[in-house]
């Protein structure tokens, strides 16, 4: 069926039902359906005109972020860095958190954690054997996030050795620490980042997160926390 | 459940599966279901108006709806550069491409994964891709556990019953509905509560999220220069079913990609406006391949199935345009056909103005006379739609088609070139009024309103009076009011012109 | 102004007060309005149910009869639709042909478009005898012309004596559709149905319908079932305004 070992697409002729398939499609095209393929020419060009809604360097880009935030339900706080561990117990206390899965991309961890632990929380970190089943049971999690769109007061995460998909998915109660530098304008802002950031190599998984997990599709009746955080709060780091 | 016809010499399966071949009778029992028409009008017409309020906050909405079209027109005319394009980068980042010609081979991929995988159980976020292949069947015929993880397609599940729209699955089924169901498989009592209803579900799925070996997905996107694709969803459990199993299937229509991740806010900035008035869905996921070494979750093996089953044999036609389409239900919920009737009506897995058209280009014109018939043509559909298929225009081609294909009775052929003959001379469209005039003036009540029309036009009024024509036609008046104007002419001719202008 | 009216065939025989009162209308405004005896229909029964051939010959005709009129203008949405969307392509192949099509469609207007973008009226000094509650109804193939319904509604509430409510729904189409209206009379039944539903709520005395489909469809629902709404033409309520200035 298929070669796990190779990196690249099978020879023609070493998989005959793919070799079809592409034929058709060549055929349908009216195409030859022999040799490779050239980079066709003459695609749409692409106009930030039709898609920028804020602009570039926008001062007033944060409040903007803030608000629409605040629309699609999240709950967004705002502190200096001295009252970010405030700011956290803040949104914790809401809720009955006895654990925790902390997982910072690069802002520091460990100032966090011992706070959070010296509060009777069992705290947990990730790029541990046993992480992921660990975000499963977490009442919350602390994350920070990669960026902040303006355009629609989502945040972006992606996944690498040192930051996991659960830590963001897999509990009811999520907070995310945002340095307000972090905000960008627009989405079409923020996705270069994901290449530019990594060296051109794609992570496995990227998300943009606008706000709690939802669902109508009871009667339209609005639930929330099916299956993603039922809480989502950020709080942007002001300096 | 579904009918597809099977030939005695050789399987053969239609492409799409019908529920029901009777869209005449669905109709008319849907057309007086008033709870249908309020829950519809509560749903889809609340999200048509969603997307008009969300469009406006773009800076060019209509322009960008163009834009999107023509990207999506260019991807198809060179599907076969961007298709090798994605497998190359799918490959490059680990994941694993594999092409089914049609329905069963696809389901047959996904078997054979999760057989060389040791999946047993396997979780599925919503993929109309795999209504069209009946994908569940094929699973659980084959000993693999299934579960729907998106709340409407669970239920659905639960209650073996079908979508009736692409994006809001269970619309037909009231809160009640929906609690009968629960209370029938969880064996609970009864509750119609939704917060409760959806706990219940969250509760079970997440465990089946804890324990599975396999998850399923769609693909709204595939991203050709990356490798990637993209999923739009608002529960999270799409990223569940990609992130906590070991094997992740994505099963996509070949029509999906695009070029590159700088077309990605293009589509994105429309999708879930045009789809529910939200600027986004909750979770926009770029999945590219497993997880990376050294990472701690997601999947060890990521397969891509990209499913062909009819889509080249449109791609060749005269409807390619109908293959920009990303599934995003607008033109479902800007319908007033699909307000009526609603989504089972059309006895297809896609429902709706893309439906009508889709549904007989899959599966045959032959088999499905009514769908591109059932509609006013009044063009909400194309005014909803974000990559601007023009749906009306489709659909008149394929009466067109039906036409000459002889699908269409001979009667109507021969009405049509009948009164195309009676308009195209004064002598016999005056002729023709006069006669019409006479006719109705004979049939009509006091009021001028006819209750019954005879013959072919009967079926008006079956749901209204017909107005009868006044005694003079415009013909008559005008020719008065210019013999009228004429004579004032006259009359004011010592006076200064223009004067009867002055208000 | 030279202005050419195309009557259609169905306001010809059911609404021809809607056609009078078009042309005085636009002869108030300054316009010598004639009318080309040999105009029939513009095709479009025959092009939506697919079959082209048909409706080739009757474009060919309006093309013909209208040849030498500087402006055409038609008081129903759809035909104007059908000239504009749909006149060039069907003589595909056919360059002289072609070529007239364009000219055709580039002088072709419907009626609250020509008052509106053409002679710019301004309604504001034109009052009804009673006041007079106003809806508006959205017929459908306006969307091709790029119109809102804006601009009627813009119209009616200038008129001294006219209360205006906006239609719920008011862009939802009236299950008129042409032959759809027979055809498929379930659908079309439960959509003007939900229609003069819509226009009961608004309380309004008339429902404005700018086509002659639309109206015979509405109307005769509201005669069936009963509604405290009439259904007419903007021209025809303009013209009643008019009528005292004219005297």
């Amino acid at each position: 069926m298929f070669d796990p070992r190779a990196p690249t697409p099978p020879a023609p002729g070493t998989n005959p039902k793919r070799d079809e398939f592409l034929s058709s499609v060549r055929h349908a095209l009216g195409h030859s359906v022999v040799g490779t393929l050239a980079a066709p020419a003459g695609r749409p060009e692409l106009n930030e005109r039709l898609t920028r809604q804020v602009k570039m360097g926008d001062p007033k880009r944060i409040d903007r972020w803030a608000e629409l935030a605040g629309k699609t339900g999240v709950k967004v706080e705002r502190a200096r860095s001295v009252g970010v561990q405030a700011a956290i117990d803040e949104c914790l206390e809401e809720h009955k958190v006895q654990s925790v899965m902390l997982n910072m991309a690069d802002l520091p961890e460990d100032n966090i954690a011992a706070h959070l632990a010296a509060r009777g929380m069992k705290v947990y970190r990730w790029a541990q054997e046993g992480c992921a089943e660990a975000a499963f049971n977490c009442d919350a999690s602390v994350t920070d996030c990669r960026y902040g769109l303006a355009d629609t007061g989502a945040i972006m995460v992606w996944s690498d050795p040192g930051f996991g998909r659960s830590s963001t998915l897999t509990v009811p109660v999520h907070v995310v620490l945002l340095p307000a530098g972090r905000i960008l304008a627009d989405m079409i802002d923020a996705l270069p980042h994901v290449l530019r950031d990594t060296g051109g190599r794609m992570p496995s998984n990227v998300v943009i997160i606008n706000g709690p997990s939802k669902t109508a599709d009871i009667e339209m009746n609005l639930v929330t926390g099916v299956h993603g955080p039922k809480f989502l709060y950020v709080v942007v780091i002001e300096d | 459940m579904s009918q597809n016809k099977t030939n005695s010499s050789k399987s053969f399966r239609l492409p799409l599966p019908v529920f029901h071949p009777d869209f005449l009778n669905e109709a008319a029992a849907a057309s007086t279901d008033k709870a249908l028409h309020a829950a519809l009008d509560n749903s889809v017409t609340k999200k048509d108006y969603g997307r008009r309020a969300t469009l406006a906050e773009l800076p060019d909405p209509d322009g960008l709806r163009e834009l999107a079209g023509l990207i999506k027109r260019f991807t198809l005319d060179h599907l076969d550069y961007y298709l090798e394009l994605l497998e190359r980068n799918v490959i490059a980042r680990g994941g694993k491409v594999h092409f089914a010609a049609d329905n069963t081979e696809a389901n047959t991929l996904v078997a054979q994964i999760a057989r060389f995988s040791s999946s047993k159980l396997a979780v599925k976020s919503k993929s109309m891709v795999s209504e069209e292949t009946e994908l569940n069947q094929a699973l659980t015929s084959q000993g693999i556990e299934v579960v729907e993880t998106d709340l409407g397609e669970f239920i659905l599940q639960v209650d073996n019953d079908h979508p009736t729209h692409i994006v809001m699955p269970v619309i037909h089924k009231t809160a009640s509905d929906i609690g009968r169901v629960f209370a029938k498989f969880f064996k609970t009592p009864y509750t119609n509560d939704p917060q409760e209803l959806a706990e219940m579900a969250r509760v079970y799925l997440r465990d089946k999220f804890r324990q599975a070996d396999m998850g399923i997905s769609g693909v709204n996107f595939a991203v050709a220069e990356t490798g990637s694709i993209v999923i739009c969803t608002n529960e999270g459990n799409g990223r569940m079913c990609t992130s906590r199993p070991r094997v992740h299937v994505a099963i996509m229509g070949m029509e999906k990609v695009i070029p590159s991740l700088d077309d990605l806010p293009v589509f994105l900035k429309l999708l879930a406006r045009s789809a529910s008035g939200q600027s986004l869905t909750q979770y926009t996921s770029i999945i590219t391949g497993p997880r990376r070494e050294g990472e701690f979750d997601g999947p060890d093996q990521f397969h891509l199935i990209i499913m062909d089953n009819g889509r080249s044999k449109i791609l060749a036609g005269d409807y390619r345009d109908t293959l920009r389409c990303i599934r995003c239900g607008a033109c479902l919920n800007a319908c007033p056909i699909y307000r009526k009737v609603g989504g089972r009506t059309y006895g297809s897995v896609y429902p709706g103005p893309i439906g009508a058209l889709l549904t007989p280009l899959f599966n045959g014109m032959e088999n499905h006379k009514h769908l591109p018939n059932a509609t006013s043509l009044c063009g909400a559909c194309f005014e909803a739609c974000p990559v601007k298929i023009n749906i009306p225009e489709l659909l008149i081609h394929m009466k067109e088609d039906q036409n000459k294909l002889g699908i269409t009775p001979s009667s109507q052929k021969l009405l049509f070139r009948l009164w195309s003959w009676g308009l195209k001379h004064s002598w016999s469209y005056i002729l023709g009024q006069k006669m019409q005039k006479l006719m109705m003036r004979m049939l009509m009540d006091k009021d001028g309103w006819i209750k019954k029309m005879p013959g072919p036009a009967r079926g008006w009024t079956i749901e209204r009076d017909f107005p009868a024509p006044p005694k003079e036609s415009f013909r008559k008046l005008m020719n008065r009011h210019q013999r009228e104007q004429k004579r004032n002419k006259k009359k004011n001719k010592p006076q200064a012109q223009g004067e009867g202008q002055n208000v | 102004m030279k202005v050419s009216l195309f009557v259609t065939c169905l306001t010809d025989l059911f609404s021809p007060q809607v056609g009078l009162a078009a042309v005085k209308t636009l002869e108030h405004f300054g316009c010598e309005v004639d009318f080309p005896s040999a105009q029939t229909c513009c095709g479009q029964p025959a092009f939506n149910n697919g079959f082209p051939e048909q409706s080739r010959p009757l474009a060919a005709r309006m093309i013909r009869v209208f040849e030498n009129a500087d402006y055409v203008v038609t008081p129903s949405g759809s035909c104007c639709a059908m000239i504009r969307d749909h006149y060039i392509g069907l003589f595909k192949g056919d360059p002289a042909m072609e070529h007239r099509a364009t000219e055709f469609v580039a002088k072709c207007y419907e009626f609250v478009e020509f008052l509106t973008k053409i002679l710019k009226v301004d309604l504001s000094k034109l009052s009804l005898k009673q006041k007079t509650a106003f809806t508006y109804h959205y017929t459908c193939h306006l969307r091709g012309l790029g119109a809102t319904g804006d601009p009627a509604i813009k119209l009616i509430k200038q008129i001294r004596n006219a209360d205006f409510t906006p239609l719920e729904k008011a862009e939802q189409c009236c299950g008129f559709g042409g032959t759809f209206a027979i055809k498929y009379h379930d659908i079309s039944g439960a959509m003007v149905k939900d229609k003069v539903a819509c226009g009961k709520q608004t309380g309004a005395g008339v429902m404005i319908v700018n086509d002659a489909g639309c109206a015979m469809n509405i109307g005769g629902a509201c005669h069936r079932y009963g509604a405290p709404f009439k259904v007419r033409h903007i021209a025809e309520v303009i013209a009643e305004a008019l009528e005292p200035l004219t005297k």
